[in-house]
């Protein structure tokens, strides 16, 4: 992976990664890529790696989590849903598999629980996902000199983004 | 083995189709306001258009289900029938960024515990690295 310099904008914010092997020379200014023809999509992909965007938030640099993230009963609510729909399927398969075989071991039987603290870490890995979104579309927002995310600019930075997560 | 009857119990699989259908959508509704908020709280400026707001969720939703279904997957390869807080960081293992940032943040957590005061050298070890990459 190629060394990511952090450098910080004029606006006080981190000059977007999107940049990525474009050699950039702007010093401080906000980077316009929408002016930019090298900036190509096809590129973009050849890297199936980028760093997230370095946390703007000041509780975070202070290495308090007072912010907003997903509540893990919810999260704990979504994954056993899903896996009782799996463990549903999964039976429905299995049944005709069984009949033959006899006693076997069909794991998917018993449901499967979560640890607290593996909630913990989904919930901020899905708040990751979230903020990732959020930012990268700003800061695109951002360089077309538009205040609100729109459609488009969530469009083009969904590849990338699903590549990353 | 639990099997359904599937004589005459259609109606009742259609039932218990449509209540799982229910649940899905309230989960999917609680998850929309969490990103909103979260969404909202990050972009301040004139914040974020709603279509957009949704969609993100909407993603989010989707990740979070693939999200459990791989989950599980490394449990049960585990030989384990609850998920480990290792099972989620090896989840993010495409992107190596992620996976350390996932793994600072999980010794933190343990690091809190008052019993595991060796794995803070670990965190301030893999905060630098982070910061640096």
């Amino acid at each position: 992976m190629q060394p990511k310099v952090c450098r910080i904008g004029s606006a006080g914010r981190p000059i977007s990664r999107l940049q990525g092997p474009v050699p950039a020379v702007r010093d401080g200014q906000k980077q316009a890529t929408a002016g930019n023809p090298s900036f190509s999509q096809s590129h973009h992909f050849s890297r199936t790696n980028q760093s997230l965007t370095p946390d703007r938030r000041s509780s975070a640099r202070r290495g308090v989590m007072t912010d907003e993230t997903f509540d893990t009963d919810l999260i704990l609510a979504i994954f056993k849903l899903v896996w009782s729909r799996r463990a549903e399927t999964s039976d429905e398969k299995d049944e005709a598999i069984n009949v033959e075989v006899g006693a076997s071991t069909s794991k998917k039987n018993r449901g499967t629980t979560a640890n607290a603290s593996s909630l913990k870490v989904s919930c901020e890995l899905l708040r990751f996902f979230v903020t990732e979104a959020v930012q990268r579309a700003a800061i695109l927002a951002e360089a077309e000199g538009s205040d609100k995310i729109e459609a488009t600019h969530l469009e083009r930075v969904l590849p990338q983004l699903l590549l990353d997560f | 083995m639990a099997a359904e009857p599937r004589d005459g119990g259609f109606e009742k699989e259609k039932e218990e189709e449509e209540a799982a259908a229910e649940r899905a959508e309230l989960l999917r509704d609680r998850f929309r306001l969490s990103v909103i908020s979260i969404a909202n709280a990050e972009e301040g400026r004139d914040g974020i258009s709603e279509p957009v707001v949704a969609c993100i969720a909407d993603l989010a939703f989707k990740y979070t289900e693939q999200l459990a279904k791989d989950v599980e997957l490394f449990a049960q390869h585990a030989g384990r029938k609850s998920v480990n807080m290792e099972d989620v960081i090896l989840s993010a293992h495409r992107n190596d960024h992620l996976a350390g940032l996932l793994r600072s943040f999980s010794q933190e957590l343990k690091g809190k515990e008052p019993q595991t005061e060796r794995k803070r050298k670990k965190s301030s070890k893999s905060d630098d690295k982070a910061l640096a990459s």
